[in-house]
């Protein structure tokens, strides 16, 4: 059973990761009317609470990464 | 080193002193190349990795914090998202949508990382953390991607 579990979720993180690869190239392309990735980025950068959310995100993220 | 850092940070803020913020720059590459060069020789769930990465993280938003001079927030998220040359009220909706769209995959992953974090084994149910042990588990990728990981941080604390 863990075999088929592991595969569906591995399938769903390839196919998570693979809309936020679409996404980051649609922006880049202009497609869909959306803004590129860096944009976005530097947007949220300049609000108080944009800048928050990325700086939490950062920490959890290097933190689960290399230290759990 | 770190209060220095940030007391020195503090003073470049004012833009006077050419040298020092030289001086800055390189002291602190130098201390995160030996933090990232720590951290690459470090396993997980080991007091070295928790020490070299809480360590990057604290000096990383302190000196960020000394860094930080935010604009009084008078745009939107969505609003701020927009090319300058783009009206604002053509420009509106594409922002919205594009932020809409960014905040509804973070919260997928995070949603999906979380009941991958609760469920068990965990072999069956990998995180995102398990899945970059294929990358941080050898020395020179993780020494890379913690450095990464500390210039992303820096960059966050930059001026919009």
């Amino acid at each position: 059973m863990g075999a088929p579990v592991r595969d569906m979720t591995l399938a769903i993180w390839a196919a998570l990761a693979a809309a936020l690869v679409g996404s980051a190239v649609a922006g880049r392309l202009g497609l869909a009317g959306l803004a590129p990735l860096g944009r976005v980025l530097r947007g949220a950068r300049s609000t108080v609470l944009g800048r928050s959310a990325l700086v939490i995100c950062w920490a959890w993220l290097g933190w689960h990464a290399f230290a759990r | 080193m770190v209060l220095g850092l940030v007391a020195g940070l503090r003073s470049i803020g004012t833009g006077e002193d050419r040298s020092r913020r030289a001086m800055l720059n390189a002291v602190g590459l130098l201390a995160a190349a030996a933090d990232a060069a720590v951290a690459s020789t470090s396993r997980p769930f080991t007091w070295p990795a928790n020490v070299t990465t809480g360590l990057g993280l604290v000096v990383v938003v302190l000196a960020g914090l000394a860094r930080l001079r935010l604009p009084q927030p008078t745009r939107t998220l969505a609003t701020a998202v927009e090319a300058p040359s783009v009206g604002p009220d053509r420009g509106s909706h594409a922002g919205r949508r594009t932020v809409v769209l960014w905040v509804t995959m973070t919260l997928a992953v995070t949603a999906f990382e979380l009941v991958n974090y609760v469920s068990s084994p965990r072999d069956a149910h990998p995180t995102l953390s398990s899945l970059l042990n294929v990358l941080t588990g050898h020395e020179v990728l993780r020494g890379l991607l913690f450095t990464a990981w500390l210039a992303a941080g820096w960059w966050m604390w930059g001026r919009p």
